[in-house]
C-alpha cells in the first residue's frame, strides 16, 4: 500500500530497508506503462539476476560453481546451448523425463540477500515482498512461450494455516491461476528445506495428484507452474510429472530464486 | 482466525431452555459465568483451524459441533468473522472475571503469558485449550490491529504509517487481510489475529506488598561523584514516594551529559525498587547496550533474577525480577512493570525513540514509575521539566570533572560538488592531516552511506600511510572494524551513525562533514560531540562541524553544550562550598 502523496512527491520507501529513495516518476506513469519500483537502488544491487544459463533445461546460471565428481559430470559442465547439466542428465535417465520436456527458469541467484528476503517473505510472512517479483515473473514466463494454464504448488493444510498464505499464489498475482494440484493422502509431514537431495526426490515421487474437476482440462495443454525457489527441482518436477501423466503437452516452471548449491537452503525458524 | 460472535442473551436462553443445564454451564466452549447486564456484548467462539479439527479427539470435536448446533437452533448462527470486523460493528467481546475455583490452569500457558501479550502462533498450545482459559477468565482475546481513518494501527508496535502495512489473501480469515510490516520480524500481526493477554495482570493489582528484602541487595561498592550522588538521592526520593503511594509525579528525567556515569547513578534507585518487590525494566533501543548492561547489573545485583531480552537471546519467555530488553523484545510485554528505566542516551538514529516510547507505555503497569535517562532530551521533555510535569535531576559535569569540549563551526563551501570530483575540502584534509601527524585518532561523521563510501575512497588516496575504514550500521564487519579502531589499528574511521555506546577511544577527535544535513539534529550533534574527551587522561579534544551554511540545530547544539558547562561550573562551586561547610562544622565540633 502506498499513499497518493508518495506518488506526487516522487519519493518512495524501499520495501526491504524502508529507506527513502527517488521513485522514477516519468511520463510513462501517466500513460499507465509505468511500473512501480519496489526496492531502492542499493537493495536492487544486492540481487543477482540470472543473465546467462549453463543448462537449457533447468536454467542453471552460468555463474554457478559446482564440483563435478565423475567424467560424465565434466561433460555436463561444458554445457553449451542446448546442452544439459549433470543434474538434468541424471533426471533424464528415469521416467518420465526420458520422453517429456522440462524447462525451468528463475529470476535471481539464491545468494545470501535472496535467502534473507525469501525467509522474511515465506517464514515471517511479509507477503508484500512478492510485489517486487510479480511483474518480473510475468516477463520471464513470456520468454518461455505462452501458456494456457498457470498454476502453483499447493501447501498442506497445517503449513498453509501456519503461514497464512501460499507463496506461489502471492507471486503469481499478475497471472490468472487455476488450482490444479493437491496432495495425496498420507504424505510425510516434514518440511522440504530440512531434507537432503536424495530424501527429497524419494519423498516427492508422486505426492501430488490432480483435483478431480480439472482432469479433463489438462489434456494437450501447455502449463506453467510458479513457485518461490528451485533447489533440487524435486518438487517442481514431481508436480510436472503429475501433469504429464494426465496428458499435458508441455510443462514449464518459473521461480524467483535458483539455488546453486553454494548456499545451504535455510531452515524454518 | 475467525470467531462466531454469539450474543450473550442467546447463550443465556440456551442454558435456560436445555434440559442438560449442568453440562452446558461447565462446557469449556462457553463462559463459566454470565454477567447480569448483557447489552451489546458477545461471546467469541473460535472457528477451528482445519488441521486441528482433523487431529482432534472424537469426543471433543463432537462436543464442539454440538454446541454450535444447539446455538444454531435458537438463533441464526452468525457467520464467523475476524475480530476486527466484530469490534467494528460495535459488538463488545465479553470476558468473565477469572476463577480459580472452577478450573485448573495450565502452568505452561501462565509462564508464557503472564505480563505479556502474544500472538496465538507464539504459544505451542491448541486453539481449544487457549479458549478454555478464555472461558474461565484467564486469557483475553484483544485486537491486534485497529482501523484508523486512513490507515491502521498495530496494537503491538504502535505503527500507523500507511506504507508499513501490507495486504494479502489470508488463509485464516478467507479474505483480504491487513498486516503490520513494521514488527513482522516478531511474527505477523494481522487484522484477523487476536493478541492474547493473561487476565490476572490486566487489572493492575495493589503493589505487591511482600518485600524481597535481601534479594534485591546491591553488591556494588564503588563511589559516586558529588554530582552523581545528588542525582541518585533525588531519584531514590522519588521512587520512595512512589512506593509509599504519595508520589505527585510518575515521570523522572535524569539529564546527564555524555560520560557522566549514568548506570551507577541508577543502582540505588533500582535497589530500592527491587527490595520493595517492584518489577523493574531497563529498556534501550540497542542490542549492544543490553549486552553491555547485563553483566554489569548481574554483578551489581547478584541475588536478583535478571534476564536480558534481545534478538537472538535464548529463552524468549523467561520471567525475572529485573528485565533488560531492547525495543523489539519489549513488544511482547504487556502491563508488566512498575519501575521502568529508559536508557536512550546513545540512541541513534532518533526515530527509534518513538517506537521505544510506545513499547514502554504498553509494557508498564497502569500505575507505574518511569525514569528517562538521556543526555539530549527532546523539546517536549525539556518543556515538561520546566513546567514541573516531570521531575528532573541534571548532571552537568562528567565523572572526571572537566567541561565538555565545545564544538567549532567551519564553513567548507560546496563539499558535495568537490566529492563528485573525487576531492575533499582543503580545510578538512588539513585538519585530518594535522591530527594524523600527531598520531591521534579521528572519527569522521557523514550524513549518508553514499557520501561515506566516496569520502573513504578519497581519503584512502589522499592520506596513504594511515589506515582508513568506513563503517555503517548495516555493515557486516562492523564489530571487527570498531574493535580495530579501539585498538588503534585503524586511525581514521568514517561513519554514518554512532556505532557503539561509549566507543571510548582515548584522545579521539571528532569531525562532522555536512553538519547542515537534516539528520544532524541538535541531539545528534550533542551526542557526537560527547564522544570526545571521555577519558580522564585526555579530557579535551577537537569537535568540528564542517558545514555549507550554519543551521539552527548546529547553533542550538553549541548552546546546549555551553549551558551544560556553565551549570557544571556552578555545581563545582557548590560542591566546594559544601565541602568547606563540612570542614567548618568539623572545626567547630572540635
Amino acid at each position: 500500500m502506498s499513499s497518493w502523496r508518495d506518488l506526487v512527491v516522487g519519493t518512495e520507501n524501499c520495501l526491504w530497508c524502508d529507506g527513502l529513495y527517488d521513485g522514477m516518476l516519468s511520463w510513462t506513469w501517466a500513460v499507465g506503462l509505468w511500473k512501480e519500483e519496489k526496492l531502492c537502488p542499493q537493495c536492487y544491487e544486492k540481487l543477482e539476476p540470472i543473465t546467462e544459463i549453463a543448462c537449457e533445461e533447468c536454467g542453471r546460471p552460468a555463474s554457478s560453481i559446482w564440483m563435478p565428481r565423475t567424467e560424465k559430470e565434466v561433460a555436463g559442465k561444458e554445457a553449451g546451448p542446448g546442452k544439459k547439466c549433470f543434474d538434468c542428465i541424471r533426471w533424464a535417465k528415469g521416467k518420465p523425463w526420458d520422453e517429456c520436456s522440462f524447462q525451468h527458469r528463475a529470476l535471481y541467484v539464491y545468494n545470501p540477500f535472496m535467502q534473507e528476503l525469501l525467509s522474511r517473505f515465506k517464514y515471517r510472512g511479509d507477503v508484500e515482498l512478492a510485489t517486487i517479483f510479480q511483474w518480473q515473473l510475468k516477463k520471464l514466463a513470456r520468454k518461455l512461450g505462452t501458456f494456457e494454464i498457470v498454476t502453483t504448488i499447493p501447501l498442506k493444510d497445517k503449513r498453509h494455516w501456519e503461514r497464512g498464505f501460499n507463496q506461489g499464489d502471492a507471486l503469481s498475482k499478475q497471472f490468472s491461476t487455476t488450482p490444479l494440484l493437491q496432495f495425496k493422502q498420507s504424505h510425510s509431514e516434514r518440511k522440504q528445506s530440512k531434507r537432503s537431495r536424495e530424501e527429497r526426490i524419494r519423498d516427492l515421487k508422486g505426492v501430488f495428484q490432480l483435483k478431480e474437476e480439472v482432469i479433463p482440462l489438462i489434456k494437450g495443454k501447455e502449463v506453467l507452474i510458479i513457485d518461490d525457489i528451485y533447489t533440487t527441482g524435486a518438487t517442481l518436477r514431481s508436480a510436472a510429472e503429475t501433469l504429464y501423466c494426465h496428458g499435458a503437452k508441455r510443462v514449464c516452471t518459473v521461480t524467483v530464486a535458483r539455488s546453486t548449491g553454494e548456499l545451504k537452503v535455510s531452515t524454518d525458524k | 482466525m475467525l470467531f462466531y460472535p454469539i450474543p450473550l442473551q442467546v447463550i443465556d436462553d440456551l442454558v435456560d431452555k436445555t434440559k442438560e443445564k449442568e453440562k452446558l454451564c461447565n462446557h469449556s466452549l462457553l463462559p463459566y459465568v454470565l454477567p447480569l447486564e448483557k447489552d451489546e456484548r458477545v461471546w467469541l467462539i473460535p472457528e477451528l483451524p482445519p488441521h486441528e479439527r482433523l487431529n482432534l479427539e472424537a469426543d471433543k470435536l463432537q462436543s464442539y459441533n454440538e454446541i454450535l448446533q444447539l446455538l444454531s437452533k435458537i438463533t441464526n448462527l452468525p457467520s464467523p468473522q475476524n475480530i476486527l470486523e466484530i469490534t467494528q460493528q460495535n459488538l463488545k467481546p465479553y470476558f468473565p472475571e477469572h476463577s480459580y475455583a472452577a478450573f485448573l490452569i495450565n502452568g505452561d500457558i501462565k509462564t508464557y503469558l503472564e505480563g505479556r501479550r502474544l500472538l496465538g502462533d507464539e504459544l505451542p498450545i491448541s486453539t481449544l485449550e487457549i479458549h478454555e482459559h478464555v472461558s474461565y477468565g484467564f486469557i483475553r482475546y484483544e485486537l491486534g490491529m485497529r482501523k484508523q481513518r486512513s490507515s491502521y494501527e498495530c496494537k503491538r508496535c504502535g505503527n500507523t504509517k500507511v506504507h508499513l502495512f501490507g495486504t494479502f489473501d489470508c488463509y485464516r480469515c478467507k479474505g483480504k487481510c491487513v498486516y503490520c510490516r513494521s514488527c513482522i520480524m516478531m511474527g505477523r500481526v494481522t487484522a484477523c489475529s487476536p493478541l492474547l493477554t493473561w487476565k490476572s495482570e490486566i487489572i493492575p493489582q495493589e503493589m505487591t506488598k511482600f518485600p524481597f528484602g535481601k534479594k534485591g541487595e546491591l553488591a556494588w561498592d564503588g563511589t559516586l561523584s558529588y554530582f552523581q550522588q545528588k542525582a541518585s538521592n533525588k531519584l531514590c526520593n522519588a521512587i520512595d514516594q512512589f512506593i509509599e503511594g504519595t508520589n505527585t509525579h510518575s515521570f523522572f528525567l535524569v539529564w546527564a551529559v555524555c560520560g557522566s556515569g549514568k548506570t551507577e547513578m541508577l543502582f540505588r534507585g533500582i535497589e530500592l525498587g527491587l527490595q520493595h518487590g517492584l518489577r523493574v525494566l531497563i529498556a534501550t533501543p540497542r542490542t549492544d547496550v543490553v549486552l553491555e548492561l547485563e553483566p554489569r547489573f548481574k554483578q551489581a545485583f547478584p541475588k536478583t533474577k535478571i534476564h536480558a531480552f534481545y534478538g537472538g537471546a535464548e529463552d524468549r519467555f523467561a520471567q525475572g525480577e529485573l528485565i533488560i530488553s531492547t525495543t523489539h523484545q519489549l513488544l511482547r510485554f504487556y502491563k508488566s512493570f512498575d519501575l521502568v528505566i529508559i536508557d536512550e542516551v546513545d540512541a541513534f538514529p532518533y526515530t527509534a525513540d518513538k517506537k521505544l516510547r510506545y513499547a514502554v507505555s504498553e509494557a508498564r503497569r497502569d500505575r507505574g514509575f518511569t525514569v528517562f535517562v538521556s543526555a539530549t532530551p527532546d523539546e517536549k521533555m525539556k518543556r515538561d521539566t520546566k513546567t514541573g510535569q516531570i521531575l528532573c535531576a541534571k548532571v552537568a559535569r562528567r565523572y572526571h570533572r572537566h567541561p565538555l569540549p565545545v564544538p567549532k563551526l567551519r564553513w567548507v563551501g560546496q563539499w558535495k560538488k568537490l566529492i563528485e570530483k573525487n576531492r575533499l575540502p582543503r580545510e578538512l584534509l588539513k585538519w585530518i592531516d594535522g591530527h594524523m601527524r600527531e598520531k591521534r585518532q579521528v572519527f569522521l561523521f557523514v550524513p549518508t552511506v553514499q557520501v561515506m563510501q566516496e569520502v573513504e575512497k578519497v581519503l584512502q588516496k589522499e592520506i596513504t600511510p594511515v589506515k582508513v575504514a568506513a563503517v555503517h550500521s548495516a555493515d557486516n564487519e562492523r564489530r571487527e572494524k570498531v574493535m580495530a579502531f579501539r585498538k588503534g589499528d585503524i586511525r581514521l574511521l568514517v561513519t554514518t551513525t554512532i556505532l557503539e555506546r561509549g566507543v571510548t577511544v582515548k584522545g579521539v577527535q571528532v569531525g562532522v562533514l555536512g553538519a547542515e544535513d537534516r539528520i544532524f539534529t541538535e541531539s545528534a550533534l550533542v551526542q557526537i560531540a560527547g564522544r570526545v574527551g571521555r577519558s580522564p587522561e585526555e579530557p579535551t579534544g577537537d569537535v568540528i562541524f564542517f558545514h555549507f551554511g550554519k543551521t539552527e540545530e548546529m547553533i542550538k547544539a553549541v548552546k546546549h553544550i555551553k549551558n551544560m558547562n556553565v551549570l557544571g561550573e556552578k555545581e563545582l562551586n557548590e560542591e566546594k562550598e559544601g565541602l568547606e561547610d563540612v570542614w567548618h562544622h568539623e572545626k567547630e565540633g572540635e
